[in-house]
C-alpha cells in the first residue's frame, strides 16, 4: 500500500513556493493547482487506495508522530473528518479561481496557509495537533484582513487576533487540565456535568464557542468580514466559524446547553442584520445565524441532530461562499458594498446577481436548494426530541433569513427602485451587462451550481457521505414542502408591508464587542492615567515620610542631641522615678 | 397599467403566484400531513407563523436600533478623542 500523504500539509508546505516563481501567468496556474493536488488526494483517499474508511466510530490512523511521552496523530481519516477535508478543499479551488486576478503574492500565500492549516486542523486526531493547525489558521486569517490595507482593517485584524488567541488559551488551559487528569490527548468525546471537577471542559467549550461565533461571543465575526480584503477575507468567513464547531461536534455532541445557545444564537443575529448597512456585514450576521443551527444540531445530540449539523456545515461553507462572493463582486468594482450607497446596479453585474439569488434561496432553505436539505434535519431532529420551543425558534429563523438574504440584501444592493446607479459609482463601471471578471464568475459558478446539484438531488454523494445513516429522513415530503412554502410567501407579505423599514440607513449597529471597545477602553485608560497618577501621589508622600524619618534618626534635631548634659538629665530624672516608685510601692 | 421592469419584484410575483398554486393543491390533500406538534395542525399555522415572525422581526429590530445604531464613524470619532 501506498503511503497517504497529507492534503493539508501539501497545501501548507506548497503555499510558501508562491512568491518564488517568476512569471505571473504560473503564479496562477499554481495557486488553482494546488486545491486540486489536495482534492486528489483525498479521491484517492475515499478510493481506498491508501486503505479502506471503515464505518464512522473507526478510523484510518495515518502520520502517527511519537512527541514526548504521547503520540501525535495527524491523520484522523474517518467519515467525519474526510467530508470537510472535501468541501474546505473544494470550496478553497472556487475561491482561488474567484480570486486569481489578485496582485499581492502574500495574499494568495496567506490564503493557502489558511486553506491548508484547517484542512489540518480537520485531519488531527489528538488536541495538540488540533490547537497548533487552528492557531496558523489564525494567524493567516489576520493577514488576510490586513492584506486590506485600511485603518480599519488593521484594528479589526488585531481584534480579530485578540479573539481567536483568547479562545486557543482557553481551549489550551482546558485540554491541558483533562490531559493531565485523564492522561488522553485525543480530540474526542468528553465528559460533561455541573461542578468544579468539570471546570477543565467549561475552558474548552468556552473556546470552541468564541471559534464557532456562538451568542454572546460572536462580535468579531461581522467586524472582521466586513473590513477583512475583499477576496482574501471570503477564506476566513469559510473556515474559521466551521473549524470550532468540528470541534465541538467532536468533543462536546448532545449538551444540551449547547442547543439553546445554538437556538439564541440563530435568532438573535436576524435582530442585528435588519439593521445592517453593509452588505458583507449582514452577511456576517446570517452566518453566525446559521451557525446557531450548527451549535443546536450538535447540542441535540441524536443522530439526526449530529447529521443536520455536519450537513448544514458543507452546505452552509457552499452557500455562503456564494452570498459573500456576491457582495465581493459589488465592492471590488464600485469599492462599496453599503446599502446607503448603492442600488440600481442590476443592470451591470446580472450574472453575478442570478448567481448571488442561488446562494440567497440556499441560505432561506427554499425547496430544490441545498439549505433546505441540511437545515431541515436540524429542525426534524428538534422536533423529534419533544422541544416545541427550540423548533419554532429554528423554524422561525429561516423567515428571518429569508427576509434578508433574498429580499433585503438584493434590493438594496441591486435595485432600490433605481435604473442606474448613483453617479459616483457610475463612472467606474463599463456599459455592459456584466462588469464582474470572468474569473470571479467561474468562482461563483461552482458553488453555485453545487448549491443546486445538492438541492435537488442530496442523495448521492452527500447523504452517502455522513458520518451516521441518514435513512429514515427525507427531506423532500409533502408536509415540509407544504409548510415551508406558506412561511415564505406570507413572509414576502409582510416583507411587503413593512417594505420602508428594510432600506438601508448610514448607521453603525453597535454589538457586544462594545463592552470591550468602549468601557473595556476606559478601564484601561483610567488604569493609564488616573490610577497610575494615584499611585505616583501615594508613592511620593510615603517617600516623604520615610525620607524625614530617615533624615530625624541620622541628624537629630538640636534639642534631641545626645550631649552630656542631655544624658545626665535624663539620668537624673529615671532615678527620681524610680525612687518614687520605691517609696510608695514599698 | 404599466407593467413593471423590476426583475426582482417580477421574480418575487412569479413566486407569489406559483407558492400559492402550490399552497392551493396541497389543501385538496391536506390529510397526507403528518406534524410532530399539536399546533402544527391549526389550519394555516405556518402562514400566520411567517407573517407574524417577519413582522415581529422587523419592527422588533427596529425599536432595537434606537438603543443600538450609531453614526457610522462612531469608533473611529471615540479613538481621536
Amino acid at each position: 500500500m501506498i503511503e497517504w500523504i497529507h492534503p493539508g500539509i501539501v497545501i501548507l508546505l506548497g503555499a510558501f513556493l508562491l512568491p518564488l516563481l517568476r512569471n505571473r501567468k504560473a503564479k496562477q496556474a499554481y495557486f488553482v493547482l494546488l486545491p486540486i493536488a489536495g482534492l486528489t488526494i483525498l479521491i484517492l483517499t475515499s478510493m481506498g487506495v491508501f486503505g479502506i474508511i471503515p464505518p464512522y466510530p473507526d478510523a484510518l490512523h495515518k502520520w502517527c508522530i511519537p512527541f514526548l511521552q504521547y503520540t501525535l496523530e495527524l491523520g484522523r481519516i474517518d467519515k467525519l473528518s474526510i467530508i470537510f477535508a472535501y468541501v474546505y478543499v473544494v470550496i478553497g479551488l472556487a475561491m482561488n479561481i474567484f480570486a486569481l486576478r489578485g496582485k499581492k503574492d502574500w495574499e494568495h500565500v496567506s490564503a493557502l496557509i489558511h486553506i491548508g492549516s484547517s484542512v489540518s486542523a480537520i485531519f488531527a486526531g489528538d488536541l495538540f495537533t488540533y490547537i497548533f493547525f487552528v492557531e496558523i489558521a489564525v494567524w493567516s486569517a489576520v493577514f488576510l484582513i490586513w492584506f486590506r490595507g485600511t485603518k480599519t482593517s488593521l484594528g479589526s485584524g488585531f481584534r480579530y487576533f485578540f479573539w481567536h488567541v483568547l479562545a486557543g488559551a482557553f481551549f489550551l488551559g482546558g485540554s491541558i487540565i483533562h490531559v493531565q487528569t485523564t492522561g488522553s490527548i485525543d480530540l474526542a468525546l468528553m465528559p460533561w456535568g455541573w461542578g468544579w471537577d468539570y471546570i477543565g471542559y467549561y475552558l474548552m467549550m468556552l473556546g470552541l464557542l468564541i471559534d464557532a461565533g456562538s451568542f454572546p461571543v460572536h462580535a468579531w465575526l461581522p467586524d472582521a468580514y466586513s473590513t477583512g480584503a475583499v477576496t482574501g477575507v471570503l477564506y476566513v468567513t469559510a473556515y474559521s466559524t466551521k473549524t470550532g464547531i468540528y470541534g465541538l461536534i467532536r468533543c462536546f455532541p448532545g449538551v444540551e446547553l449547547l442547543m439553546w445557545l445554538g437556538v439564541i444564537t440563530a435568532v438573535f443575529a436576524l435582530y442585528m442584520a435588519v439593521l445592517e448597512n453593509d452588505a458583507r456585514r449582514l452577511c456576517g450576521y446570517h452566518i453566525i445565524s446559521q451557525d446557531g443551527y450548527m451549535i443546536a444540531g450538535a447540542g441535540i445530540g441524536t443522530y439526526l441532530g449530529l447529521n443536520g449539523s455536519v450537513s448544514h456545515i458543507i452546505c452552509h461553507i457552499i452557500y455562503s461562499c456564494v452570498l459573500l462572493m456576491g457582495a465581493s463582486t459589488v465592492l471590488s468594482v464600485t469599492g462599496t458594498c453599503k446599502f446607503s450607497e448603492t442600488g440600481g446596479l442590476y443592470k451591470y453585474f446580472r450574472i453575478s446577481f442570478w448567481l448571488y439569488l442561488i446562494g440567497g434561496f440556499s441560505i432561506s432553505g427554499v425547496p430544490l436548494f441545498n439549505g433546505f436539505v441540511s437545515k431541515s434535519m436540524t429542525i426534524e431532529a428538534a422536533e423529534l426530541i419533544h422541544q416545541p420551543l427550540a423548533y419554532l425558534m429554528l423554524e422561525g429563523a429561516t423567515v428571518g433569513t429569508f427576509l434578508h438574504t433574498a429580499i433585503k440584501l438584493p434590493w438594496n444592493l441591486w435595485f432600490q427602485g433605481r435604473k442606474e446607479p448613483p453617479a459616483d459609482i457610475k463612472i467606474k463601471l463599463k456599459e455592459k451587462r456584466e462588469n464582474t471578471p470572468i474569473n470571479m464568475l467561474i468562482g461563483m459558478s461552482i458553488p453555485a451550481f453545487l448549491c443546486v446539484f445538492i438541492g435537488v438531488y442530496p442523495y448521492y454523494p452527500f447523504y452517502d457521505m455522513l458520518p451516521w445513516p441518514v435513512s429514515p429522513f427525507v427531506p423532500y415530503t409533502t408536509t415540509r414542502v407544504f409548510s415551508m412554502v406558506q412561511m415564505f410567501i406570507f413572509t414576502f407579505l409582510a416583507a411587503w408591508f413593512l417594505r420602508t423599514l428594510i432600506r438601508g440607513t448610514p448607521t453603525y449597529t453597535l454589538d457586544s464587542d462594545w463592552l470591550g471597545r468602549i468601557p473595556g477602553n476606559a478601564l484601561v485608560s483610567f488604569c493609564e492615567k488616573p490610577l497610575i497618577a494615584f499611585g505616583s501621589f501615594l508613592d511620593r508622600n510615603i517617600l516623604k515620610v520615610t525620607y524625614f524619618i530617615i533624615s530625624c534618626v541620622r541628624s537629630p534635631i538640636p534639642e534631641m542631641r545626645m550631649t552630656p548634659r542631655a544624658i545626665g538629665l535624663g539620668a537624673l530624672a529615671v532615678l527620681a522615678l524610680f525612687s518614687l516608685f520605691l517609696i510608695v510601692y514599698i | 397599467m404599466k407593467k413593471t421592469k423590476n426583475v426582482l419584484l417580477r421574480l418575487y410575483y412569479i413566486f407569489f403566484l406559483g407558492g400559492s398554486v402550490v399552497i392551493g393543491l396541497f389543501l385538496l390533500y391536506s390529510d397526507m400531513l403528518h406534524y410532530h406538534f399539536s399546533f402544527q395542525y391549526i389550519p394555516g399555522f405556518f402562514a400566520i407563523y411567517g407573517f407574524i415572525y417577519c413582522a415581529i422581526l422587523i419592527l422588533g429590530a427596529k425599536l432595537l436600533g434606537l438603543l443600538l445604531e450609531r453614526r457610522e464613524d462612531y469608533y473611529e470619532k471615540r479613538r481621536r478623542r
